[in-house]
This record gives C-alpha cells, sequence and structure tokens, in this order.
C-alpha cells in the first residue's frame, strides 16, 4: 500500500516538475492571437468564432487581429475597439459592460458551490444517527390496493355511458364502445375547432387603414421590423386584408433572400400570391408579385403579366422610375420590347 | 383529401386522449381496476390517430400534394425520395406531428408492457400523465402549428426542403432518433408523477421507471452524436459542436437524464436519493419542454433554427405550469421521500450522490450559458453572445471529475470502502494514467485541460477495462449484460480522447490549386483536378476533384437545390482512423483554368467522437437487454422479485 | 476489495414531524421557474432579419481616411456637412442597385432644404483595386470613393458585410446605420427626419 502510493507520488511529481521546467512562462505573440480569434465571433455568423469560420467577415477580422497583435495592442485594446464599432455581442463570453462578470460568477459559484456545497452539506448530515422504521412503513408495493373487476359496486354508481362501456360486456364489445365515444367526441371537436378557429381579434376599418399607412411608411423608411409588426396586426384582425398581405409578403420575402431562409422567402411569396388573387386591382400587390416573380421564381412571363397589371393601374412615375430596371429585366427576358 | 384525414387523426387523437384522461381519472377515482383497463382503449386509439395523421402527412408528401401548405413549403417534384420522406420533420409543424407519434407510440408500448400486471392506481396515474402531455400536443398541433392547413391556389411545385436538409442522408436517422430519446422522457416523468402521487417507493416501480429512462437514453445519446456528425458532414467549417442552443437543448436532457440512470441504482436510497431521483426525472422532462421553446420560439439565435414560430408563449406557459406541479407534488411527499441515513463518500451511494451534484452543476452551467443572451435582453436590452470559450472553461473541470468518479465508482462497495483497498484495485489504471500524463509532458502538451484529459481518460479506460475483465472471469459471458455502464463509461473515454485531441490539434488553412496543380498543407499533399458541373432535378453541383495523398478524387462541391437560390457549400472528408482531413470548395474557379481556392481542416481523431458514440449506444443497450431478461426471468420466478437489491447492484454505476 | 453483493435494508422515511428545509429550497426553486417564464415570455422572439442596432449611433463617427480609387487620399470632415458614408463592393449585387438609388436620391435632393449640405462618400470593402475600378466606371459613381485594400476602415465602422450606410450629422455624430440595400425614398424621408432634429 506505501509502496504503491510511493510509486504513483513519483509519478505525479515527475510529470509536475516536467511540466513546471519546461513551461514556457511567457504567452507568445501566436498564442494572443490564436486565443482572441478564439473568443471574437464571427460577426456574420451565429455560434462560431473568427478562428473556425472561413467567411470574409471573419477573414478580415483574423487580419485585424493579427495586425494588431503585431502593431503591440493589448488584448483589451483591441477588444475594446471591437465592442466599440460591433457591439456586445461580438465577443462569445460576453464583456464585463453587459454582465459578463455576472455570469462568470455564476459559472465559478455553480462549478465550485454545487459539489463542494454538497459534500458539506452531505458530510454534516450524515452524522446523525437513523431512526428505526415503524413496521410496514418500508415500501408501498402496489399503491392502494383496488377492487378488482369482479367487484361491481363501483361501476354500478358511474353515468350511464361509461357504465355501458364497462359493465358485463366482453372486452370487444368495451372496445367498440370506446371506439364509439371517441368518433362523438371527435366530432365535437371538429365541430369546436371549427367554430374556435374564427378570428377573435377585431379591428375597426379606420384602425385598419391606419395601420396600413403607417406600415408602409416604416417600410419605406427601412423599418422593416416594426412596419411587419403593424402589418401582422393587421392580417390577425382580417387574414384576407390584401394590402397587409402585399406589404407583409413583401417585407418577408425581402426578410428571406437577405438571410437565404427558404422559409420566410416561402412565406413572403405565399402572400403575395394571395394578395393579387383578392384584389388584382392593387398596385403594390401586382408589383411586388411581379418583381418576386421574376426574381425569385425566374418567371419572366408571369412577372410580365404582373408588370403590364401594375402599369396599366397608372402607377406614380416616381415608383416606376425605382423600379424600372426590374421591369426592364424581366421584359428583355421574355423577349418583349421595353414598356417604358 | 390529405388534410382532412390528417385533421381527423388529430382530432380523434385529441379526443382520444381527452377521454382516456376522464376514464382513468374515474377509475382512479371508483378503484375500478376494470375501468382502468378498459381507459387502454383510448390509449389505442391516440396512437391510431397519430398514426393516421402520419399516414396522411406521408401521402400528402409522397404524391406531392401541394394544397397542403406544409408540403408546398418543405418537398417539391425534385425532392428525391429520401428527402420527400424526411420532409415530415424538416420544418416546426411536421416536427410536432413526429414528437406527438412517438409519445402515444410510447404510451402505447408502456400500456403494451403492462397487460399482464394487475391494472392498479399507479399504472393509471401514469397513463394519465401520459395522456396531459399527448393531448398538449395535439391541441398545440390543432391550435397553433397545425400541419395541414391548405392553401386556397395550389401551386404547381413545392419549394422544397431548406437545402441544408437534403445534403445528407443522416437527416433520416438523426431526428427520429434525437425524438425518441427526446419525447421517451415522457415515460418515466409519468412513471415518477405516478409514484409521487400514489406514495409508490418500491422497487418494482422504480425499476420499470429506470427500464424508460435507459430507452429514452439509449436513443437520446445515439440521436445528439447522430447530430453531431450530421453537423460535421453538413454545415461546412469542421465542427460538430458549437454549444449553439439547439445543442445544448439537446444536451440539458441528456444531463439530467444520465445523471437519473446513475441515481436510480442506488441501494439504499440513503442520502435523499429518493428526492434527487424524482427531482432529475421532473428536470428532464421540464428541460425538453424548455428545450422546445429555445429552438422554436424564435427567442434565440441559433444556426440550426430555421425561423421563429408563434409557439414561444404555448411552450413557455406549459414548462412554468409542468414544473410548478410537480414542485408542488415533491413538496407534498418530502416526507415519503426523505431519509435521514447520509452515505459516507467511498460507498456506492456516497457516489451518486457525488455523481448528482456533478451533473446537476454541469447541466446548470450550460442552462445559465444558454438562458444568459435572453435574461440579458430582458433586462438590458443588449445582445449579447455566449459561446463555446465560456461552456470550454467551466464545464472542462466538472468533465474532467466525473471522468475520474466514473473510474473510482465501479470498484465502491454497497457498504464503505477501505481506501487502501481502492489504492490496490485502481494502482495499475493510476500507473497507466500517469505516465500517460508524463508522457503528454514530455512530448512538449502544455494544454493542462488535455492533458488531464488524456490521463484521465486512460484511468477511466484501464479502470473500467479492468471491472470488465474481472467480471468477464467471474461470470462469463453470460455477466455482459450486467456491465452495460462499464462499457458506456468507456465510450465516454474515448470520447473525451477524440474531443480532446481534435479540438487541440486540429488545425485549418486555405490552399490556392491550378488545374493538375499540388499543395502541401500540414503534411497532406491535394492534387486539383479541375472541376465539373453536376446537374441532377433536385440539384445543381460544381463538384472541385481533389486528390488527397494519392487517394480519392474527393469532391467537395457547392450545390444550389431546386430553385432554391442559395447555393450551399458541401464539403467532402477523407475519413481515416488517425485523422479525417475535411475540404471545402471556398472559392471556385473564374474560368476552367482558373485557381481554386480549397479550404482544409485536419481533425485528428474525429471517427473516434462517433466510434465513442456507438460505444456508449451499446453500453445503454446492454443494460436494456439486461432490464428485459431480468423481467422475463421474474415473472418466470415471482420469488425473484423479493431480492431487488442483489440484482441492482451487479449492474454497474 | 470485493464489491460486496449483500441485501441492505432499505432506510425508511421519516416520521413527518421533522421541519422540512426542503420544502424551501422548492419554494425558491418555484419563484426561480416563475421568473424565468416571465422574463422568457416578455422578450419578444429576435425577428430573422433584425440587426443590432450599431454601437456607433450617437457616437463621434469613427475616422476615415484612405486612398481614393481615383487617386490622392481622403479624410472624412463632416463639419457642417451631412454625410451618407456608403459600405460597399463590387461582387455585391445590391451594391449595385444602390448605385441608382444614390443617383436619384442626389437628382432629388436640391429640392428639398437638406440638398445642399448632404454629401456620399463610398467605400469599397473586400475588394479588388481594378473590380472596384470597374464597377465605378461601369455605373458612372460621380461622389468620392475610398478604396479600403485592408479592410481597417470596415472594421472601425464594424461592417461585416456590405453594403451598409451611415449617416453622419454635420457635428460628427453617427445618426444611423442602414443595413442593406437603400432606396432613394427612405434616404430622402432619413434626411426630413435628420433635419428636423438636427437642423
Amino acid at each position: 500500500m506505501r509502496a504503491k502510493l510511493a510509486v504513483l507520488a513519483l509519478l505525479a511529481v515527475a510529470s509536475f516538475g516536467v511540466y513546471l521546467g519546461v513551461s514556457p512562462s511567457r504567452t507568445t505573440q501566436a498564442q494572443r492571437i490564436s486565443y482572441l480569434e478564439t473568443i471574437v465571433k464571427c460577426p456574420t455568423c451565429i455560434s462560431v468564432s473568427t478562428k473556425d469560420a472561413n467567411t470574409a467577415s471573419a477573414f478580415a477580422l483574423r487580419t485585424f487581429i493579427t495586425q494588431m497583435v503585431h502593431q503591440g495592442a493589448s488584448n483589451s485594446q483591441i477588444i475594446d475597439q471591437l465592442l466599440a464599432t460591433y457591439g456586445p455581442s461580438v465577443l462569445l463570453v460576453p464583456p464585463s459592460s453587459s454582465g459578463g462578470t455576472a455570469l462568470a460568477g455564476a459559472g465559478i459559484a455553480l462549478v465550485l458551490g454545487i459539489p463542494l456545497g454538497g459534500l458539506l452539506y452531505y458530510r454534516r448530515r450524515g452524522r446523525k444517527p437513523v431512526p428505526e422504521p415503524p413496521e410496514g412503513a418500508t415500501s408501498n408495493a402496489g399503491g392502494e390496493p383496488l377492487t378488482g373487476g369482479a367487484n361491481r359496486s363501483a361501476s354500478e354508481r358511474a353515468p350511464g355511458w361509461i357504465r355501458t362501456a364497462l359493465g358485463s360486456a366482453s372486452l370487444a364489445q368495451k372496445l367498440v364502445g370506446a371506439v364509439g365515444v371517441a368518433l362523438i367526441l371527435s366530432g365535437g371537436g371538429l365541430l369546436a375547432y371549427g367554430v374556435l378557429a374564427k378570428p377573435s381579434n377585431v379591428l375597426s376599418p379606420s384602425q385598419i387603414v391606419l395601420r396600413l399607412k403607417t406600415g408602409e411608411q416604416l417600410a419605406t423608411v427601412g423599418s422593416d421590423t416594426q412596419a411587419l409588426q403593424l402589418f401582422s396586426t393587421v392580417l390577425a384582425a382580417d387574414p384576407r386584408q390584401p394590402e397587409a398581405l402585399a406589404w407583409n409578403g413583401w417585407l418577408l420575402r425581402q426578410a428571406g433572400r437577405k438571410d437565404h431562409s427558404r422559409a420566410l422567402l416561402a412565406a413572403g411569396i405565399a402572400q403575395l400570391r394571395q394578395s393579387v388573387a383578392i384584389q388584382p386591382a392593387y398596385l403594390y400587390g401586382r408589383l411586388f408579385y411581379g418583381i418576386s416573380l421574376y426574381q425569385d421564381s425566374h418567371d419572366a412571363k408571369g412577372a410580365v403579366q404582373q408588370f403590364r397589371a401594375y402599369l396599366s393601374l397608372s402607377p406614380p412615375k416616381s415608383l416606376t422610375n425605382q423600379v424600372k430596371p426590374t421591369i426592364d429585366g424581366a421584359f428583355a427576358a421574355a423577349k418583349l420590347p421595353a414598356p417604358l | 383529401m390529405n388534410a382532412l384525414l390528417g385533421t381527423v387523426g388529430l382530432v380523434v387523437s385529441l379526443a382520444g386522449a381527452l377521454a382516456g384522461i376522464a376514464q382513468y381519472a374515474w377509475g382512479i377515482r371508483r378503484r375500478s381496476g376494470t375501468a382502468i383497463h378498459a381507459a387502454g382503449g383510448f390509449v389505442v386509439l391516440v396512437a391510431a390517430g397519430a398514426l393516421l395523421s402520419t399516414f396522411a402527412m406521408q401521402r400528402a408528401l409522397l404524391t406531392h400534394d401541394f394544397s397542403i401548405a406544409y408540403v408546398a413549403e418543405n418537398s417539391s417534384r425534385e425532392t428525391p425520395l429520401l428527402y420527400q420522406i424526411t420532409g415530415m420533420w424538416s420544418s416546426l409543424a411536421g416536427s410536432i406531428l413526429l414528437w406527438a407519434l412517438v409519445l402515444s407510440l410510447y404510451l402505447a408500448l408502456v400500456l403494451y408492457r403492462s397487460r399482464k400486471r394487475e391494472a392498479d392506481r399507479s399504472l393509471a396515474w401514469t397513463m394519465l400523465v401520459g395522456l396531459v402531455v399527448a393531448a398538449y400536443f395535439f391541441a398545440l398541433m390543432l391550435h397553433s402549428a397545425n400541419p395541414f392547413i391548405t392553401l386556397a391556389h395550389v401551386p404547381a411545385d413545392g419549394q422544397g426542403p431548406n437545402p441544408l436538409l437534403q445534403d445528407y442522408p443522416l437527416v433520416a436517422f438523426h431526428p427520429p432518433m434525437l425524438y425518441l430519446g427526446y419525447v421517451g422522457f415522457t415515460v418515466p416523468f409519468a412513471f415518477g408523477i405516478s409514484s409521487l402521487i400514489t406514495g409508490r417507493t418500491d422497487q418494482d416501480f422504480a425499476r420499470e421507471t429506470r427500464y424508460w429512462a435507459l430507452v429514452a437514453w439509449v436513443f437520446l445519446t445515439v440521436g445528439i452524436f447522430l447530430g453531431a456528425w450530421w453537423s460535421y458532414r453538413v454545415l461546412g467549417w469542421g465542427g460538430y459542436w458549437a454549444w449553439d442552443p439547439v445543442e445544448n437543448s439537446a444536451f440539458l436532457p441528456w444531463l439530467c437524464g444520465t445523471a437519473y440512470i446513475h441515481s436510480a441504482l442506488s441501494a439504499k436510497r440513503g442520502g435523499n436519493l429518493r428526492i434527487w431521483n424524482i427531482s432529475l426525472l421532473i428536470s428532464t422532462f421540464s428541460l425538453t419542454i424548455l428545450g422546445t421553446f429555445f429552438t422554436r420560439s424564435g427567442v434565440l439565435q441559433s444556426v440550426h433554427a430555421f425561423s421563429g414560430s408563434k409557439l414561444g408563449p404555448d411552450l413557455i406557459v406549459f414548462f412554468a405550469v409542468v414544473t410548478l406541479a410537480s414542485l408542488v407534488l415533491i413538496a407534498w411527499r418530502v416526507p415519503l421521500l426523505r431519509s435521514a441515513g447520509m452515505p459516507a463518500l467511498l460507498e456506492r451511494d456516497g457516489a451518486y450522490v457525488l455523481n448528482n451534484l456533478l451533473f446537476s452543476a454541469f447541466a446548470l452551467v450550460v442552462l445559465i450559458g444558454t438562458t444568459f443572451p435572453l435574461l440579458a435582453q430582458a433586462v438590458t436590452g443588449q445582445v449579447v453572445s455566449v459561446g463555446p470559450p465560456f461552456f470550454n472553461s467551466f464545464t472542462a473541470p466538472l468533465a474532467l471529475v466525473m471522468l475520474f468518479g466514473m473510474t473510482v465508482a465501479p470498484y465502491l462497495g454497497v457498504r464503505r470502502t477501505a481506501g487502501a483497498a481502492l489504492v490496490d484495485a485502481l494502482f495499475v489504471p493510476a500507473v497507466i494514467a500517469l505516465v500517460v500524463v508524463l508522457i503528454a509532458v514530455l512530448a512538449g502538451l502544455r494544454d493542462k485541460g488535455v492533458i488531464g484529459a488524456y490521463g484521465l481518460a486512460a484511468f477511466a479506460l484501464a479502470g473500467n477495462g479492468k471491472q470488465i475483465i474481472r467480471r468477464l472471469k467471474r461470470g462469463g459471458a453470460r455477466s455482459l449484460g450486467s456491465m452495460g455502464g462499464l462499457v458506456a463509461h468507456l465510450g465516454v473515454a474515448i470520447v473525451a480522447v477524440a474531443l480532446a485531441t481534435s479540438t487541440a490539434f486540429g488545425t485549418r488553412g486555405e490552399i490556392k490549386l491550378t488545374p493538375f496543380g499540388t499543395a502541401y498543407f500540414h503534411g497532406h499533399r491535394f492534387t486539383y483536378d479541375g472541376v465539373a458541373t453536376k446537374v441532377t432535378p433536385a440539384r445543381t453541383s460544381l463538384l472541385a476533384s481533389i486528390t488527397i495523398d494519392g487517394s480519392g478524387p474527393y469532391h467537395p462541391a457547392i450545390s444550389q437545390f431546386g430553385t432554391n437560390t442559395q447555393v450551399v457549400g458541401t464539403p467532402s472528408v477523407k475519413v481515416g482512423l488517425t485523422e479525417d482531413v475535411f475540404v471545402t470548395l471556398d472559392s471556385p474557379p473564374q474560368t476552367a483554368a482558373g485557381p481554386v481556392l480549397i479550404g482544409v481542416v485536419v481533425e485528428p481523431l474525429v471517427s473516434w467522437l462517433w466510434i465513442g458514440g456507438a460505444v456508449m449506444g451499446l453500453g445503454g443497450g446492454l443494460g436494456v437487454a439486461a432490464a428485459l431478461r431480468r423481467r422475463r426471468a421474474a415473472s418466470r420466478t415471482r420469488a425473484a422479485l423479493a431480492e431487488p437489491d442483489a440484482l441492482a447492484i451487479e449492474e454497474s454505476a | 476489495m470485493a464489491v460486496s453483493v449483500s441485501r441492505d435494508e432499505v432506510v425508511p422515511p421519516l416520521p413527518p414531524k421533522r421541519r422540512h428545509a426542503l420544502r424551501w429550497v422548492l419554494g425558491v426553486l418555484a419563484l426561480a421557474v416563475v421568473g424565468f417564464a416571465v422574463a422568457a415570455a416578455s422578450v419578444r422572439p429576435s425577428s430573422p432579419n433584425a440587426v443590432a442596432p450599431s454601437p456607433l449611433v450617437g457616437k463621434e463617427s469613427p475616422a476615415l481616411t484612405g486612398h481614393l480609387l481615383s487617386g490622392g487620399s481622403y479624410r472624412l470632415h463632416p463639419a457642417g456637412k451631412y454625410m451618407l458614408v456608403n459600405f460597399f463592393a463590387s461582387w455585391c449585387t445590391p451594391c449595385r442597385a444602390e448605385t441608382a438609388a444614390f443617383e436619384r436620391f442626389l437628382a432629388e435632393a436640391p429640392s428639398h432644404p437638406w440638398g445642399s449640405s448632404v454629401h456620399i462618400v463610398g467605400v469599397t470593402v473586400n475588394d479588388r483595386t481594378s473590380s472596384a475600378q470597374a464597377f465605378v466606371q461601369q455605373l458612372k459613381v460621380t461622389w468620392p470613393v475610398v478604396f479600403d485594400g485592408s479592410g481597417v476602415v470596415g472594421l472601425a465602422w464594424g461592417v461585416s458585410n456590405p453594403p451598409q450606410t451611415f449617416l453622419v450629422a454635420p457635428n460628427g455624430k453617427v445618426v444611423t446605420r442602414i443595413v442593406g440595400q437603400v432606396t432613394a425614398p427612405g434616404l430622402v424621408s432619413l434626411m426630413n427626419l435628420a433635419w428636423s432634429t438636427y437642423g
């Protein structure tokens, strides 16, 4: 036993000694760069560090970090500069100004506190004597005893339909009964579902108009998020409101294109399509759907059809000028002369 | 037609679940075994409804029924057959359908397994809790995540699934496996709640609970590893685990579930292990709901989340209700659960207490890190990210202590074990561990975490290996069933080595190659033989042809799927037992003779991660098999039930 | 050292008169769960295209110095002028469309009170000199364009992917950042808003 412990201690001391003896006392520049790359998030990614990502922005940040380190900047200088321009979300560990200290404190408290505190607690409690169990309290094997199938007194007091299902009928009959009950309930459920699924929140027509106007303004100045919120309240009240469908669809579609989100794109296009179907004479619906057909579905013919409808609705000049390149492109792709 | 069929299935299931709840409640109130037996019919009905809905969904996917919005968004005519089928779990509503299907099948299985037993209140309560959860998910589908919403204007073709979900066939296995595990933990939770309500604390019931937890654990473990593998092969940055909210959402229940399947083996149930067990079961289930909230509400940013949904409030309310109700039940039953006997550290139950403390600390660190961005946003309105540096630095010490504990614990007896005996038994493993540390230090390794991981993994491999050999010698091949835990520990040690090595020694870089040119990176020779375009109805790919060290060619590609404008990079991997070489097409050539930019990641021992995961799954499988065999033996000789402890102890921690 | 396999007595539950500190723990846990649920429910799902506001907004604008594509050097000096700083790249498709939007904006500007006091400067990021020059010539860009070959300017402004446009007020403070393609009416509305605040 002693000899064995001695061997283990010797090996441990030897490893530790070698570790201390060979270990460099100062961190090299390469180590610092590597550390910084690990804690700085690639700005265009989620959860991936600049070290691991192979995007252009990660590449730029890696270059920046390397340059700064070689120029002699300290870690905190580099981090501060990144925080000032990208905000706290650029670090994969929140900076102390954004609750990083609290998070680290919580982490330390959990890692040390739970195991050590728990063990201390158990040591303290462990010295207390164990009282003798009262007879029969050891375990409760079957729960409380039940009356078996032979005893009918319970089912006889049951409501009629359950009594039919349970009474003296055979198992097959019981099953048929149960299925019947469920089917009846299902019918009721379907009916209830149909009734409940009706829209519940109601907006007055003037409220709708106001929200649409504000939403359009917000969308034109680029406040897409607020605009989407407004349009979705209108759609919650009236899911077939064509103007809200057109704008909401357009914003979703834009967001989908920007984020490469297929789901958003699909949702947006579906709403655009619906808007045009409900209100064929809505200027923006035609325009947005046309652009989407051309750019998303590469359906130049369909787009041309929408653009023609749009132009026939006598749109304002400034709007048409803005989208002229797209319209011209669609007509050219459909091998038709430009309409403007 | 499909939409109608599917909706009918959902409504039948919901109605069946509600009727089943009513009937079980009635049976419990009347103490009528017959009524409880008959209520089983409703469980079958719920499963039948879920199967009908699934059938309708699959039929719609396979027959391109684009009148259903979900099909139009997640499938297309060009989508290959495999990905048409997997379209069911490509996005939110279909995943909830899969969830409900798995849950109702589990409930039917529980019912089947208990068919020969007397119907009692505890079974009734178990089924009732299970049906409440099922009813919630069916109601969720009918309310806010309906997979059978129809489109007024049927499109000619659908959008097809997210490109990342039709890139690699693992997507057919990873989500179902994960769901089998994730949802499976509802069953032991229902057992736990039932034991709280009825006050059942006997071994038989506890063992049944642990059996279901073990089944779910095996699926969840395999599911998580398949998920890591999928990320590695698809996401294109050479990583497999990023501590992303979606990954953590699967990992958190795994941590609590793992703690439970250890703690449930405790022999004496001193040290309040009953309270531990029930709390762990409840945490596991609550965390699956919370995880679903994280991944489906859009409140956290994730590489895996597709888009936010309206489910957030529904899920968080359900989470709060479940957790609060469970806490109230525990508080009510504290007198029954509590025990005064405190184990010593060097005995089996002491090890279980330490196990619970370590796993709880681990889970809480992960939980804090995952929710911190959410809390920070709620409190300060600031957007922050919490990523690998935080998780690694706080979980690594815990993981190292766990590696140590899982080697020592199998050598602990039910009664206090003498320290000298432990040193005796673990001397050889300890020497091996320290020699490994010495070699690592001499070889110039300086990272304390990696050195620790190597030393302790060697300790765990030697210690658990020695115990396996000892038991094999004593009991022959027949004892194999009793060592599921030891085998799983070997898997954990293998995973630890693979994780430490691939993280510490992985290198990445980019090489520029002209056609038929050669470049070297990290000792590997890369030859570029040109690019080719491959067009199939489903996708258009630009494939580069790269020979790595004379083998290959490997084809890193950039692909565009169907009508989707988004292009995704598809990596190609030269898999090896010692080292993977992972290549991506970072920048395609401008002209046929132009240079190409190839991203290279050289990661050692990554394959061992999957091997380790498989070994862990195998260990769990051995445990399940042993439980099944024991049950059969028990039903043959009723007397065996009177000796529960002897059997529980054979099964290692 | 052998694993002793023995049947131990099951430790019984305690008589219920003990005080249950555990119930307090459970109560605290319950409060934590409620608090967390409320906090979680109060956070709006981040819109998929939401971009965190730039930390530069409201602060002194970062330095912008560099070589102009047309030759010579440039230094941002907003005194008395509104500056629209547009980060773009020749390989970015929306940037191409954006140029036309700026042209229309400049054409419309003189009809507004702020018309004479707004200037545009372009900065190309992650770009090659030759392609940037081709871009500028092809699209007939009339405003000065700074070539940010090293990416230092882009980093100082926190630009990760073009196009992004900053509006700097005459007092040198950053008014806002627009991520993604700008539109002429959007810029006009923005200038109206800024004019009414900063004058």
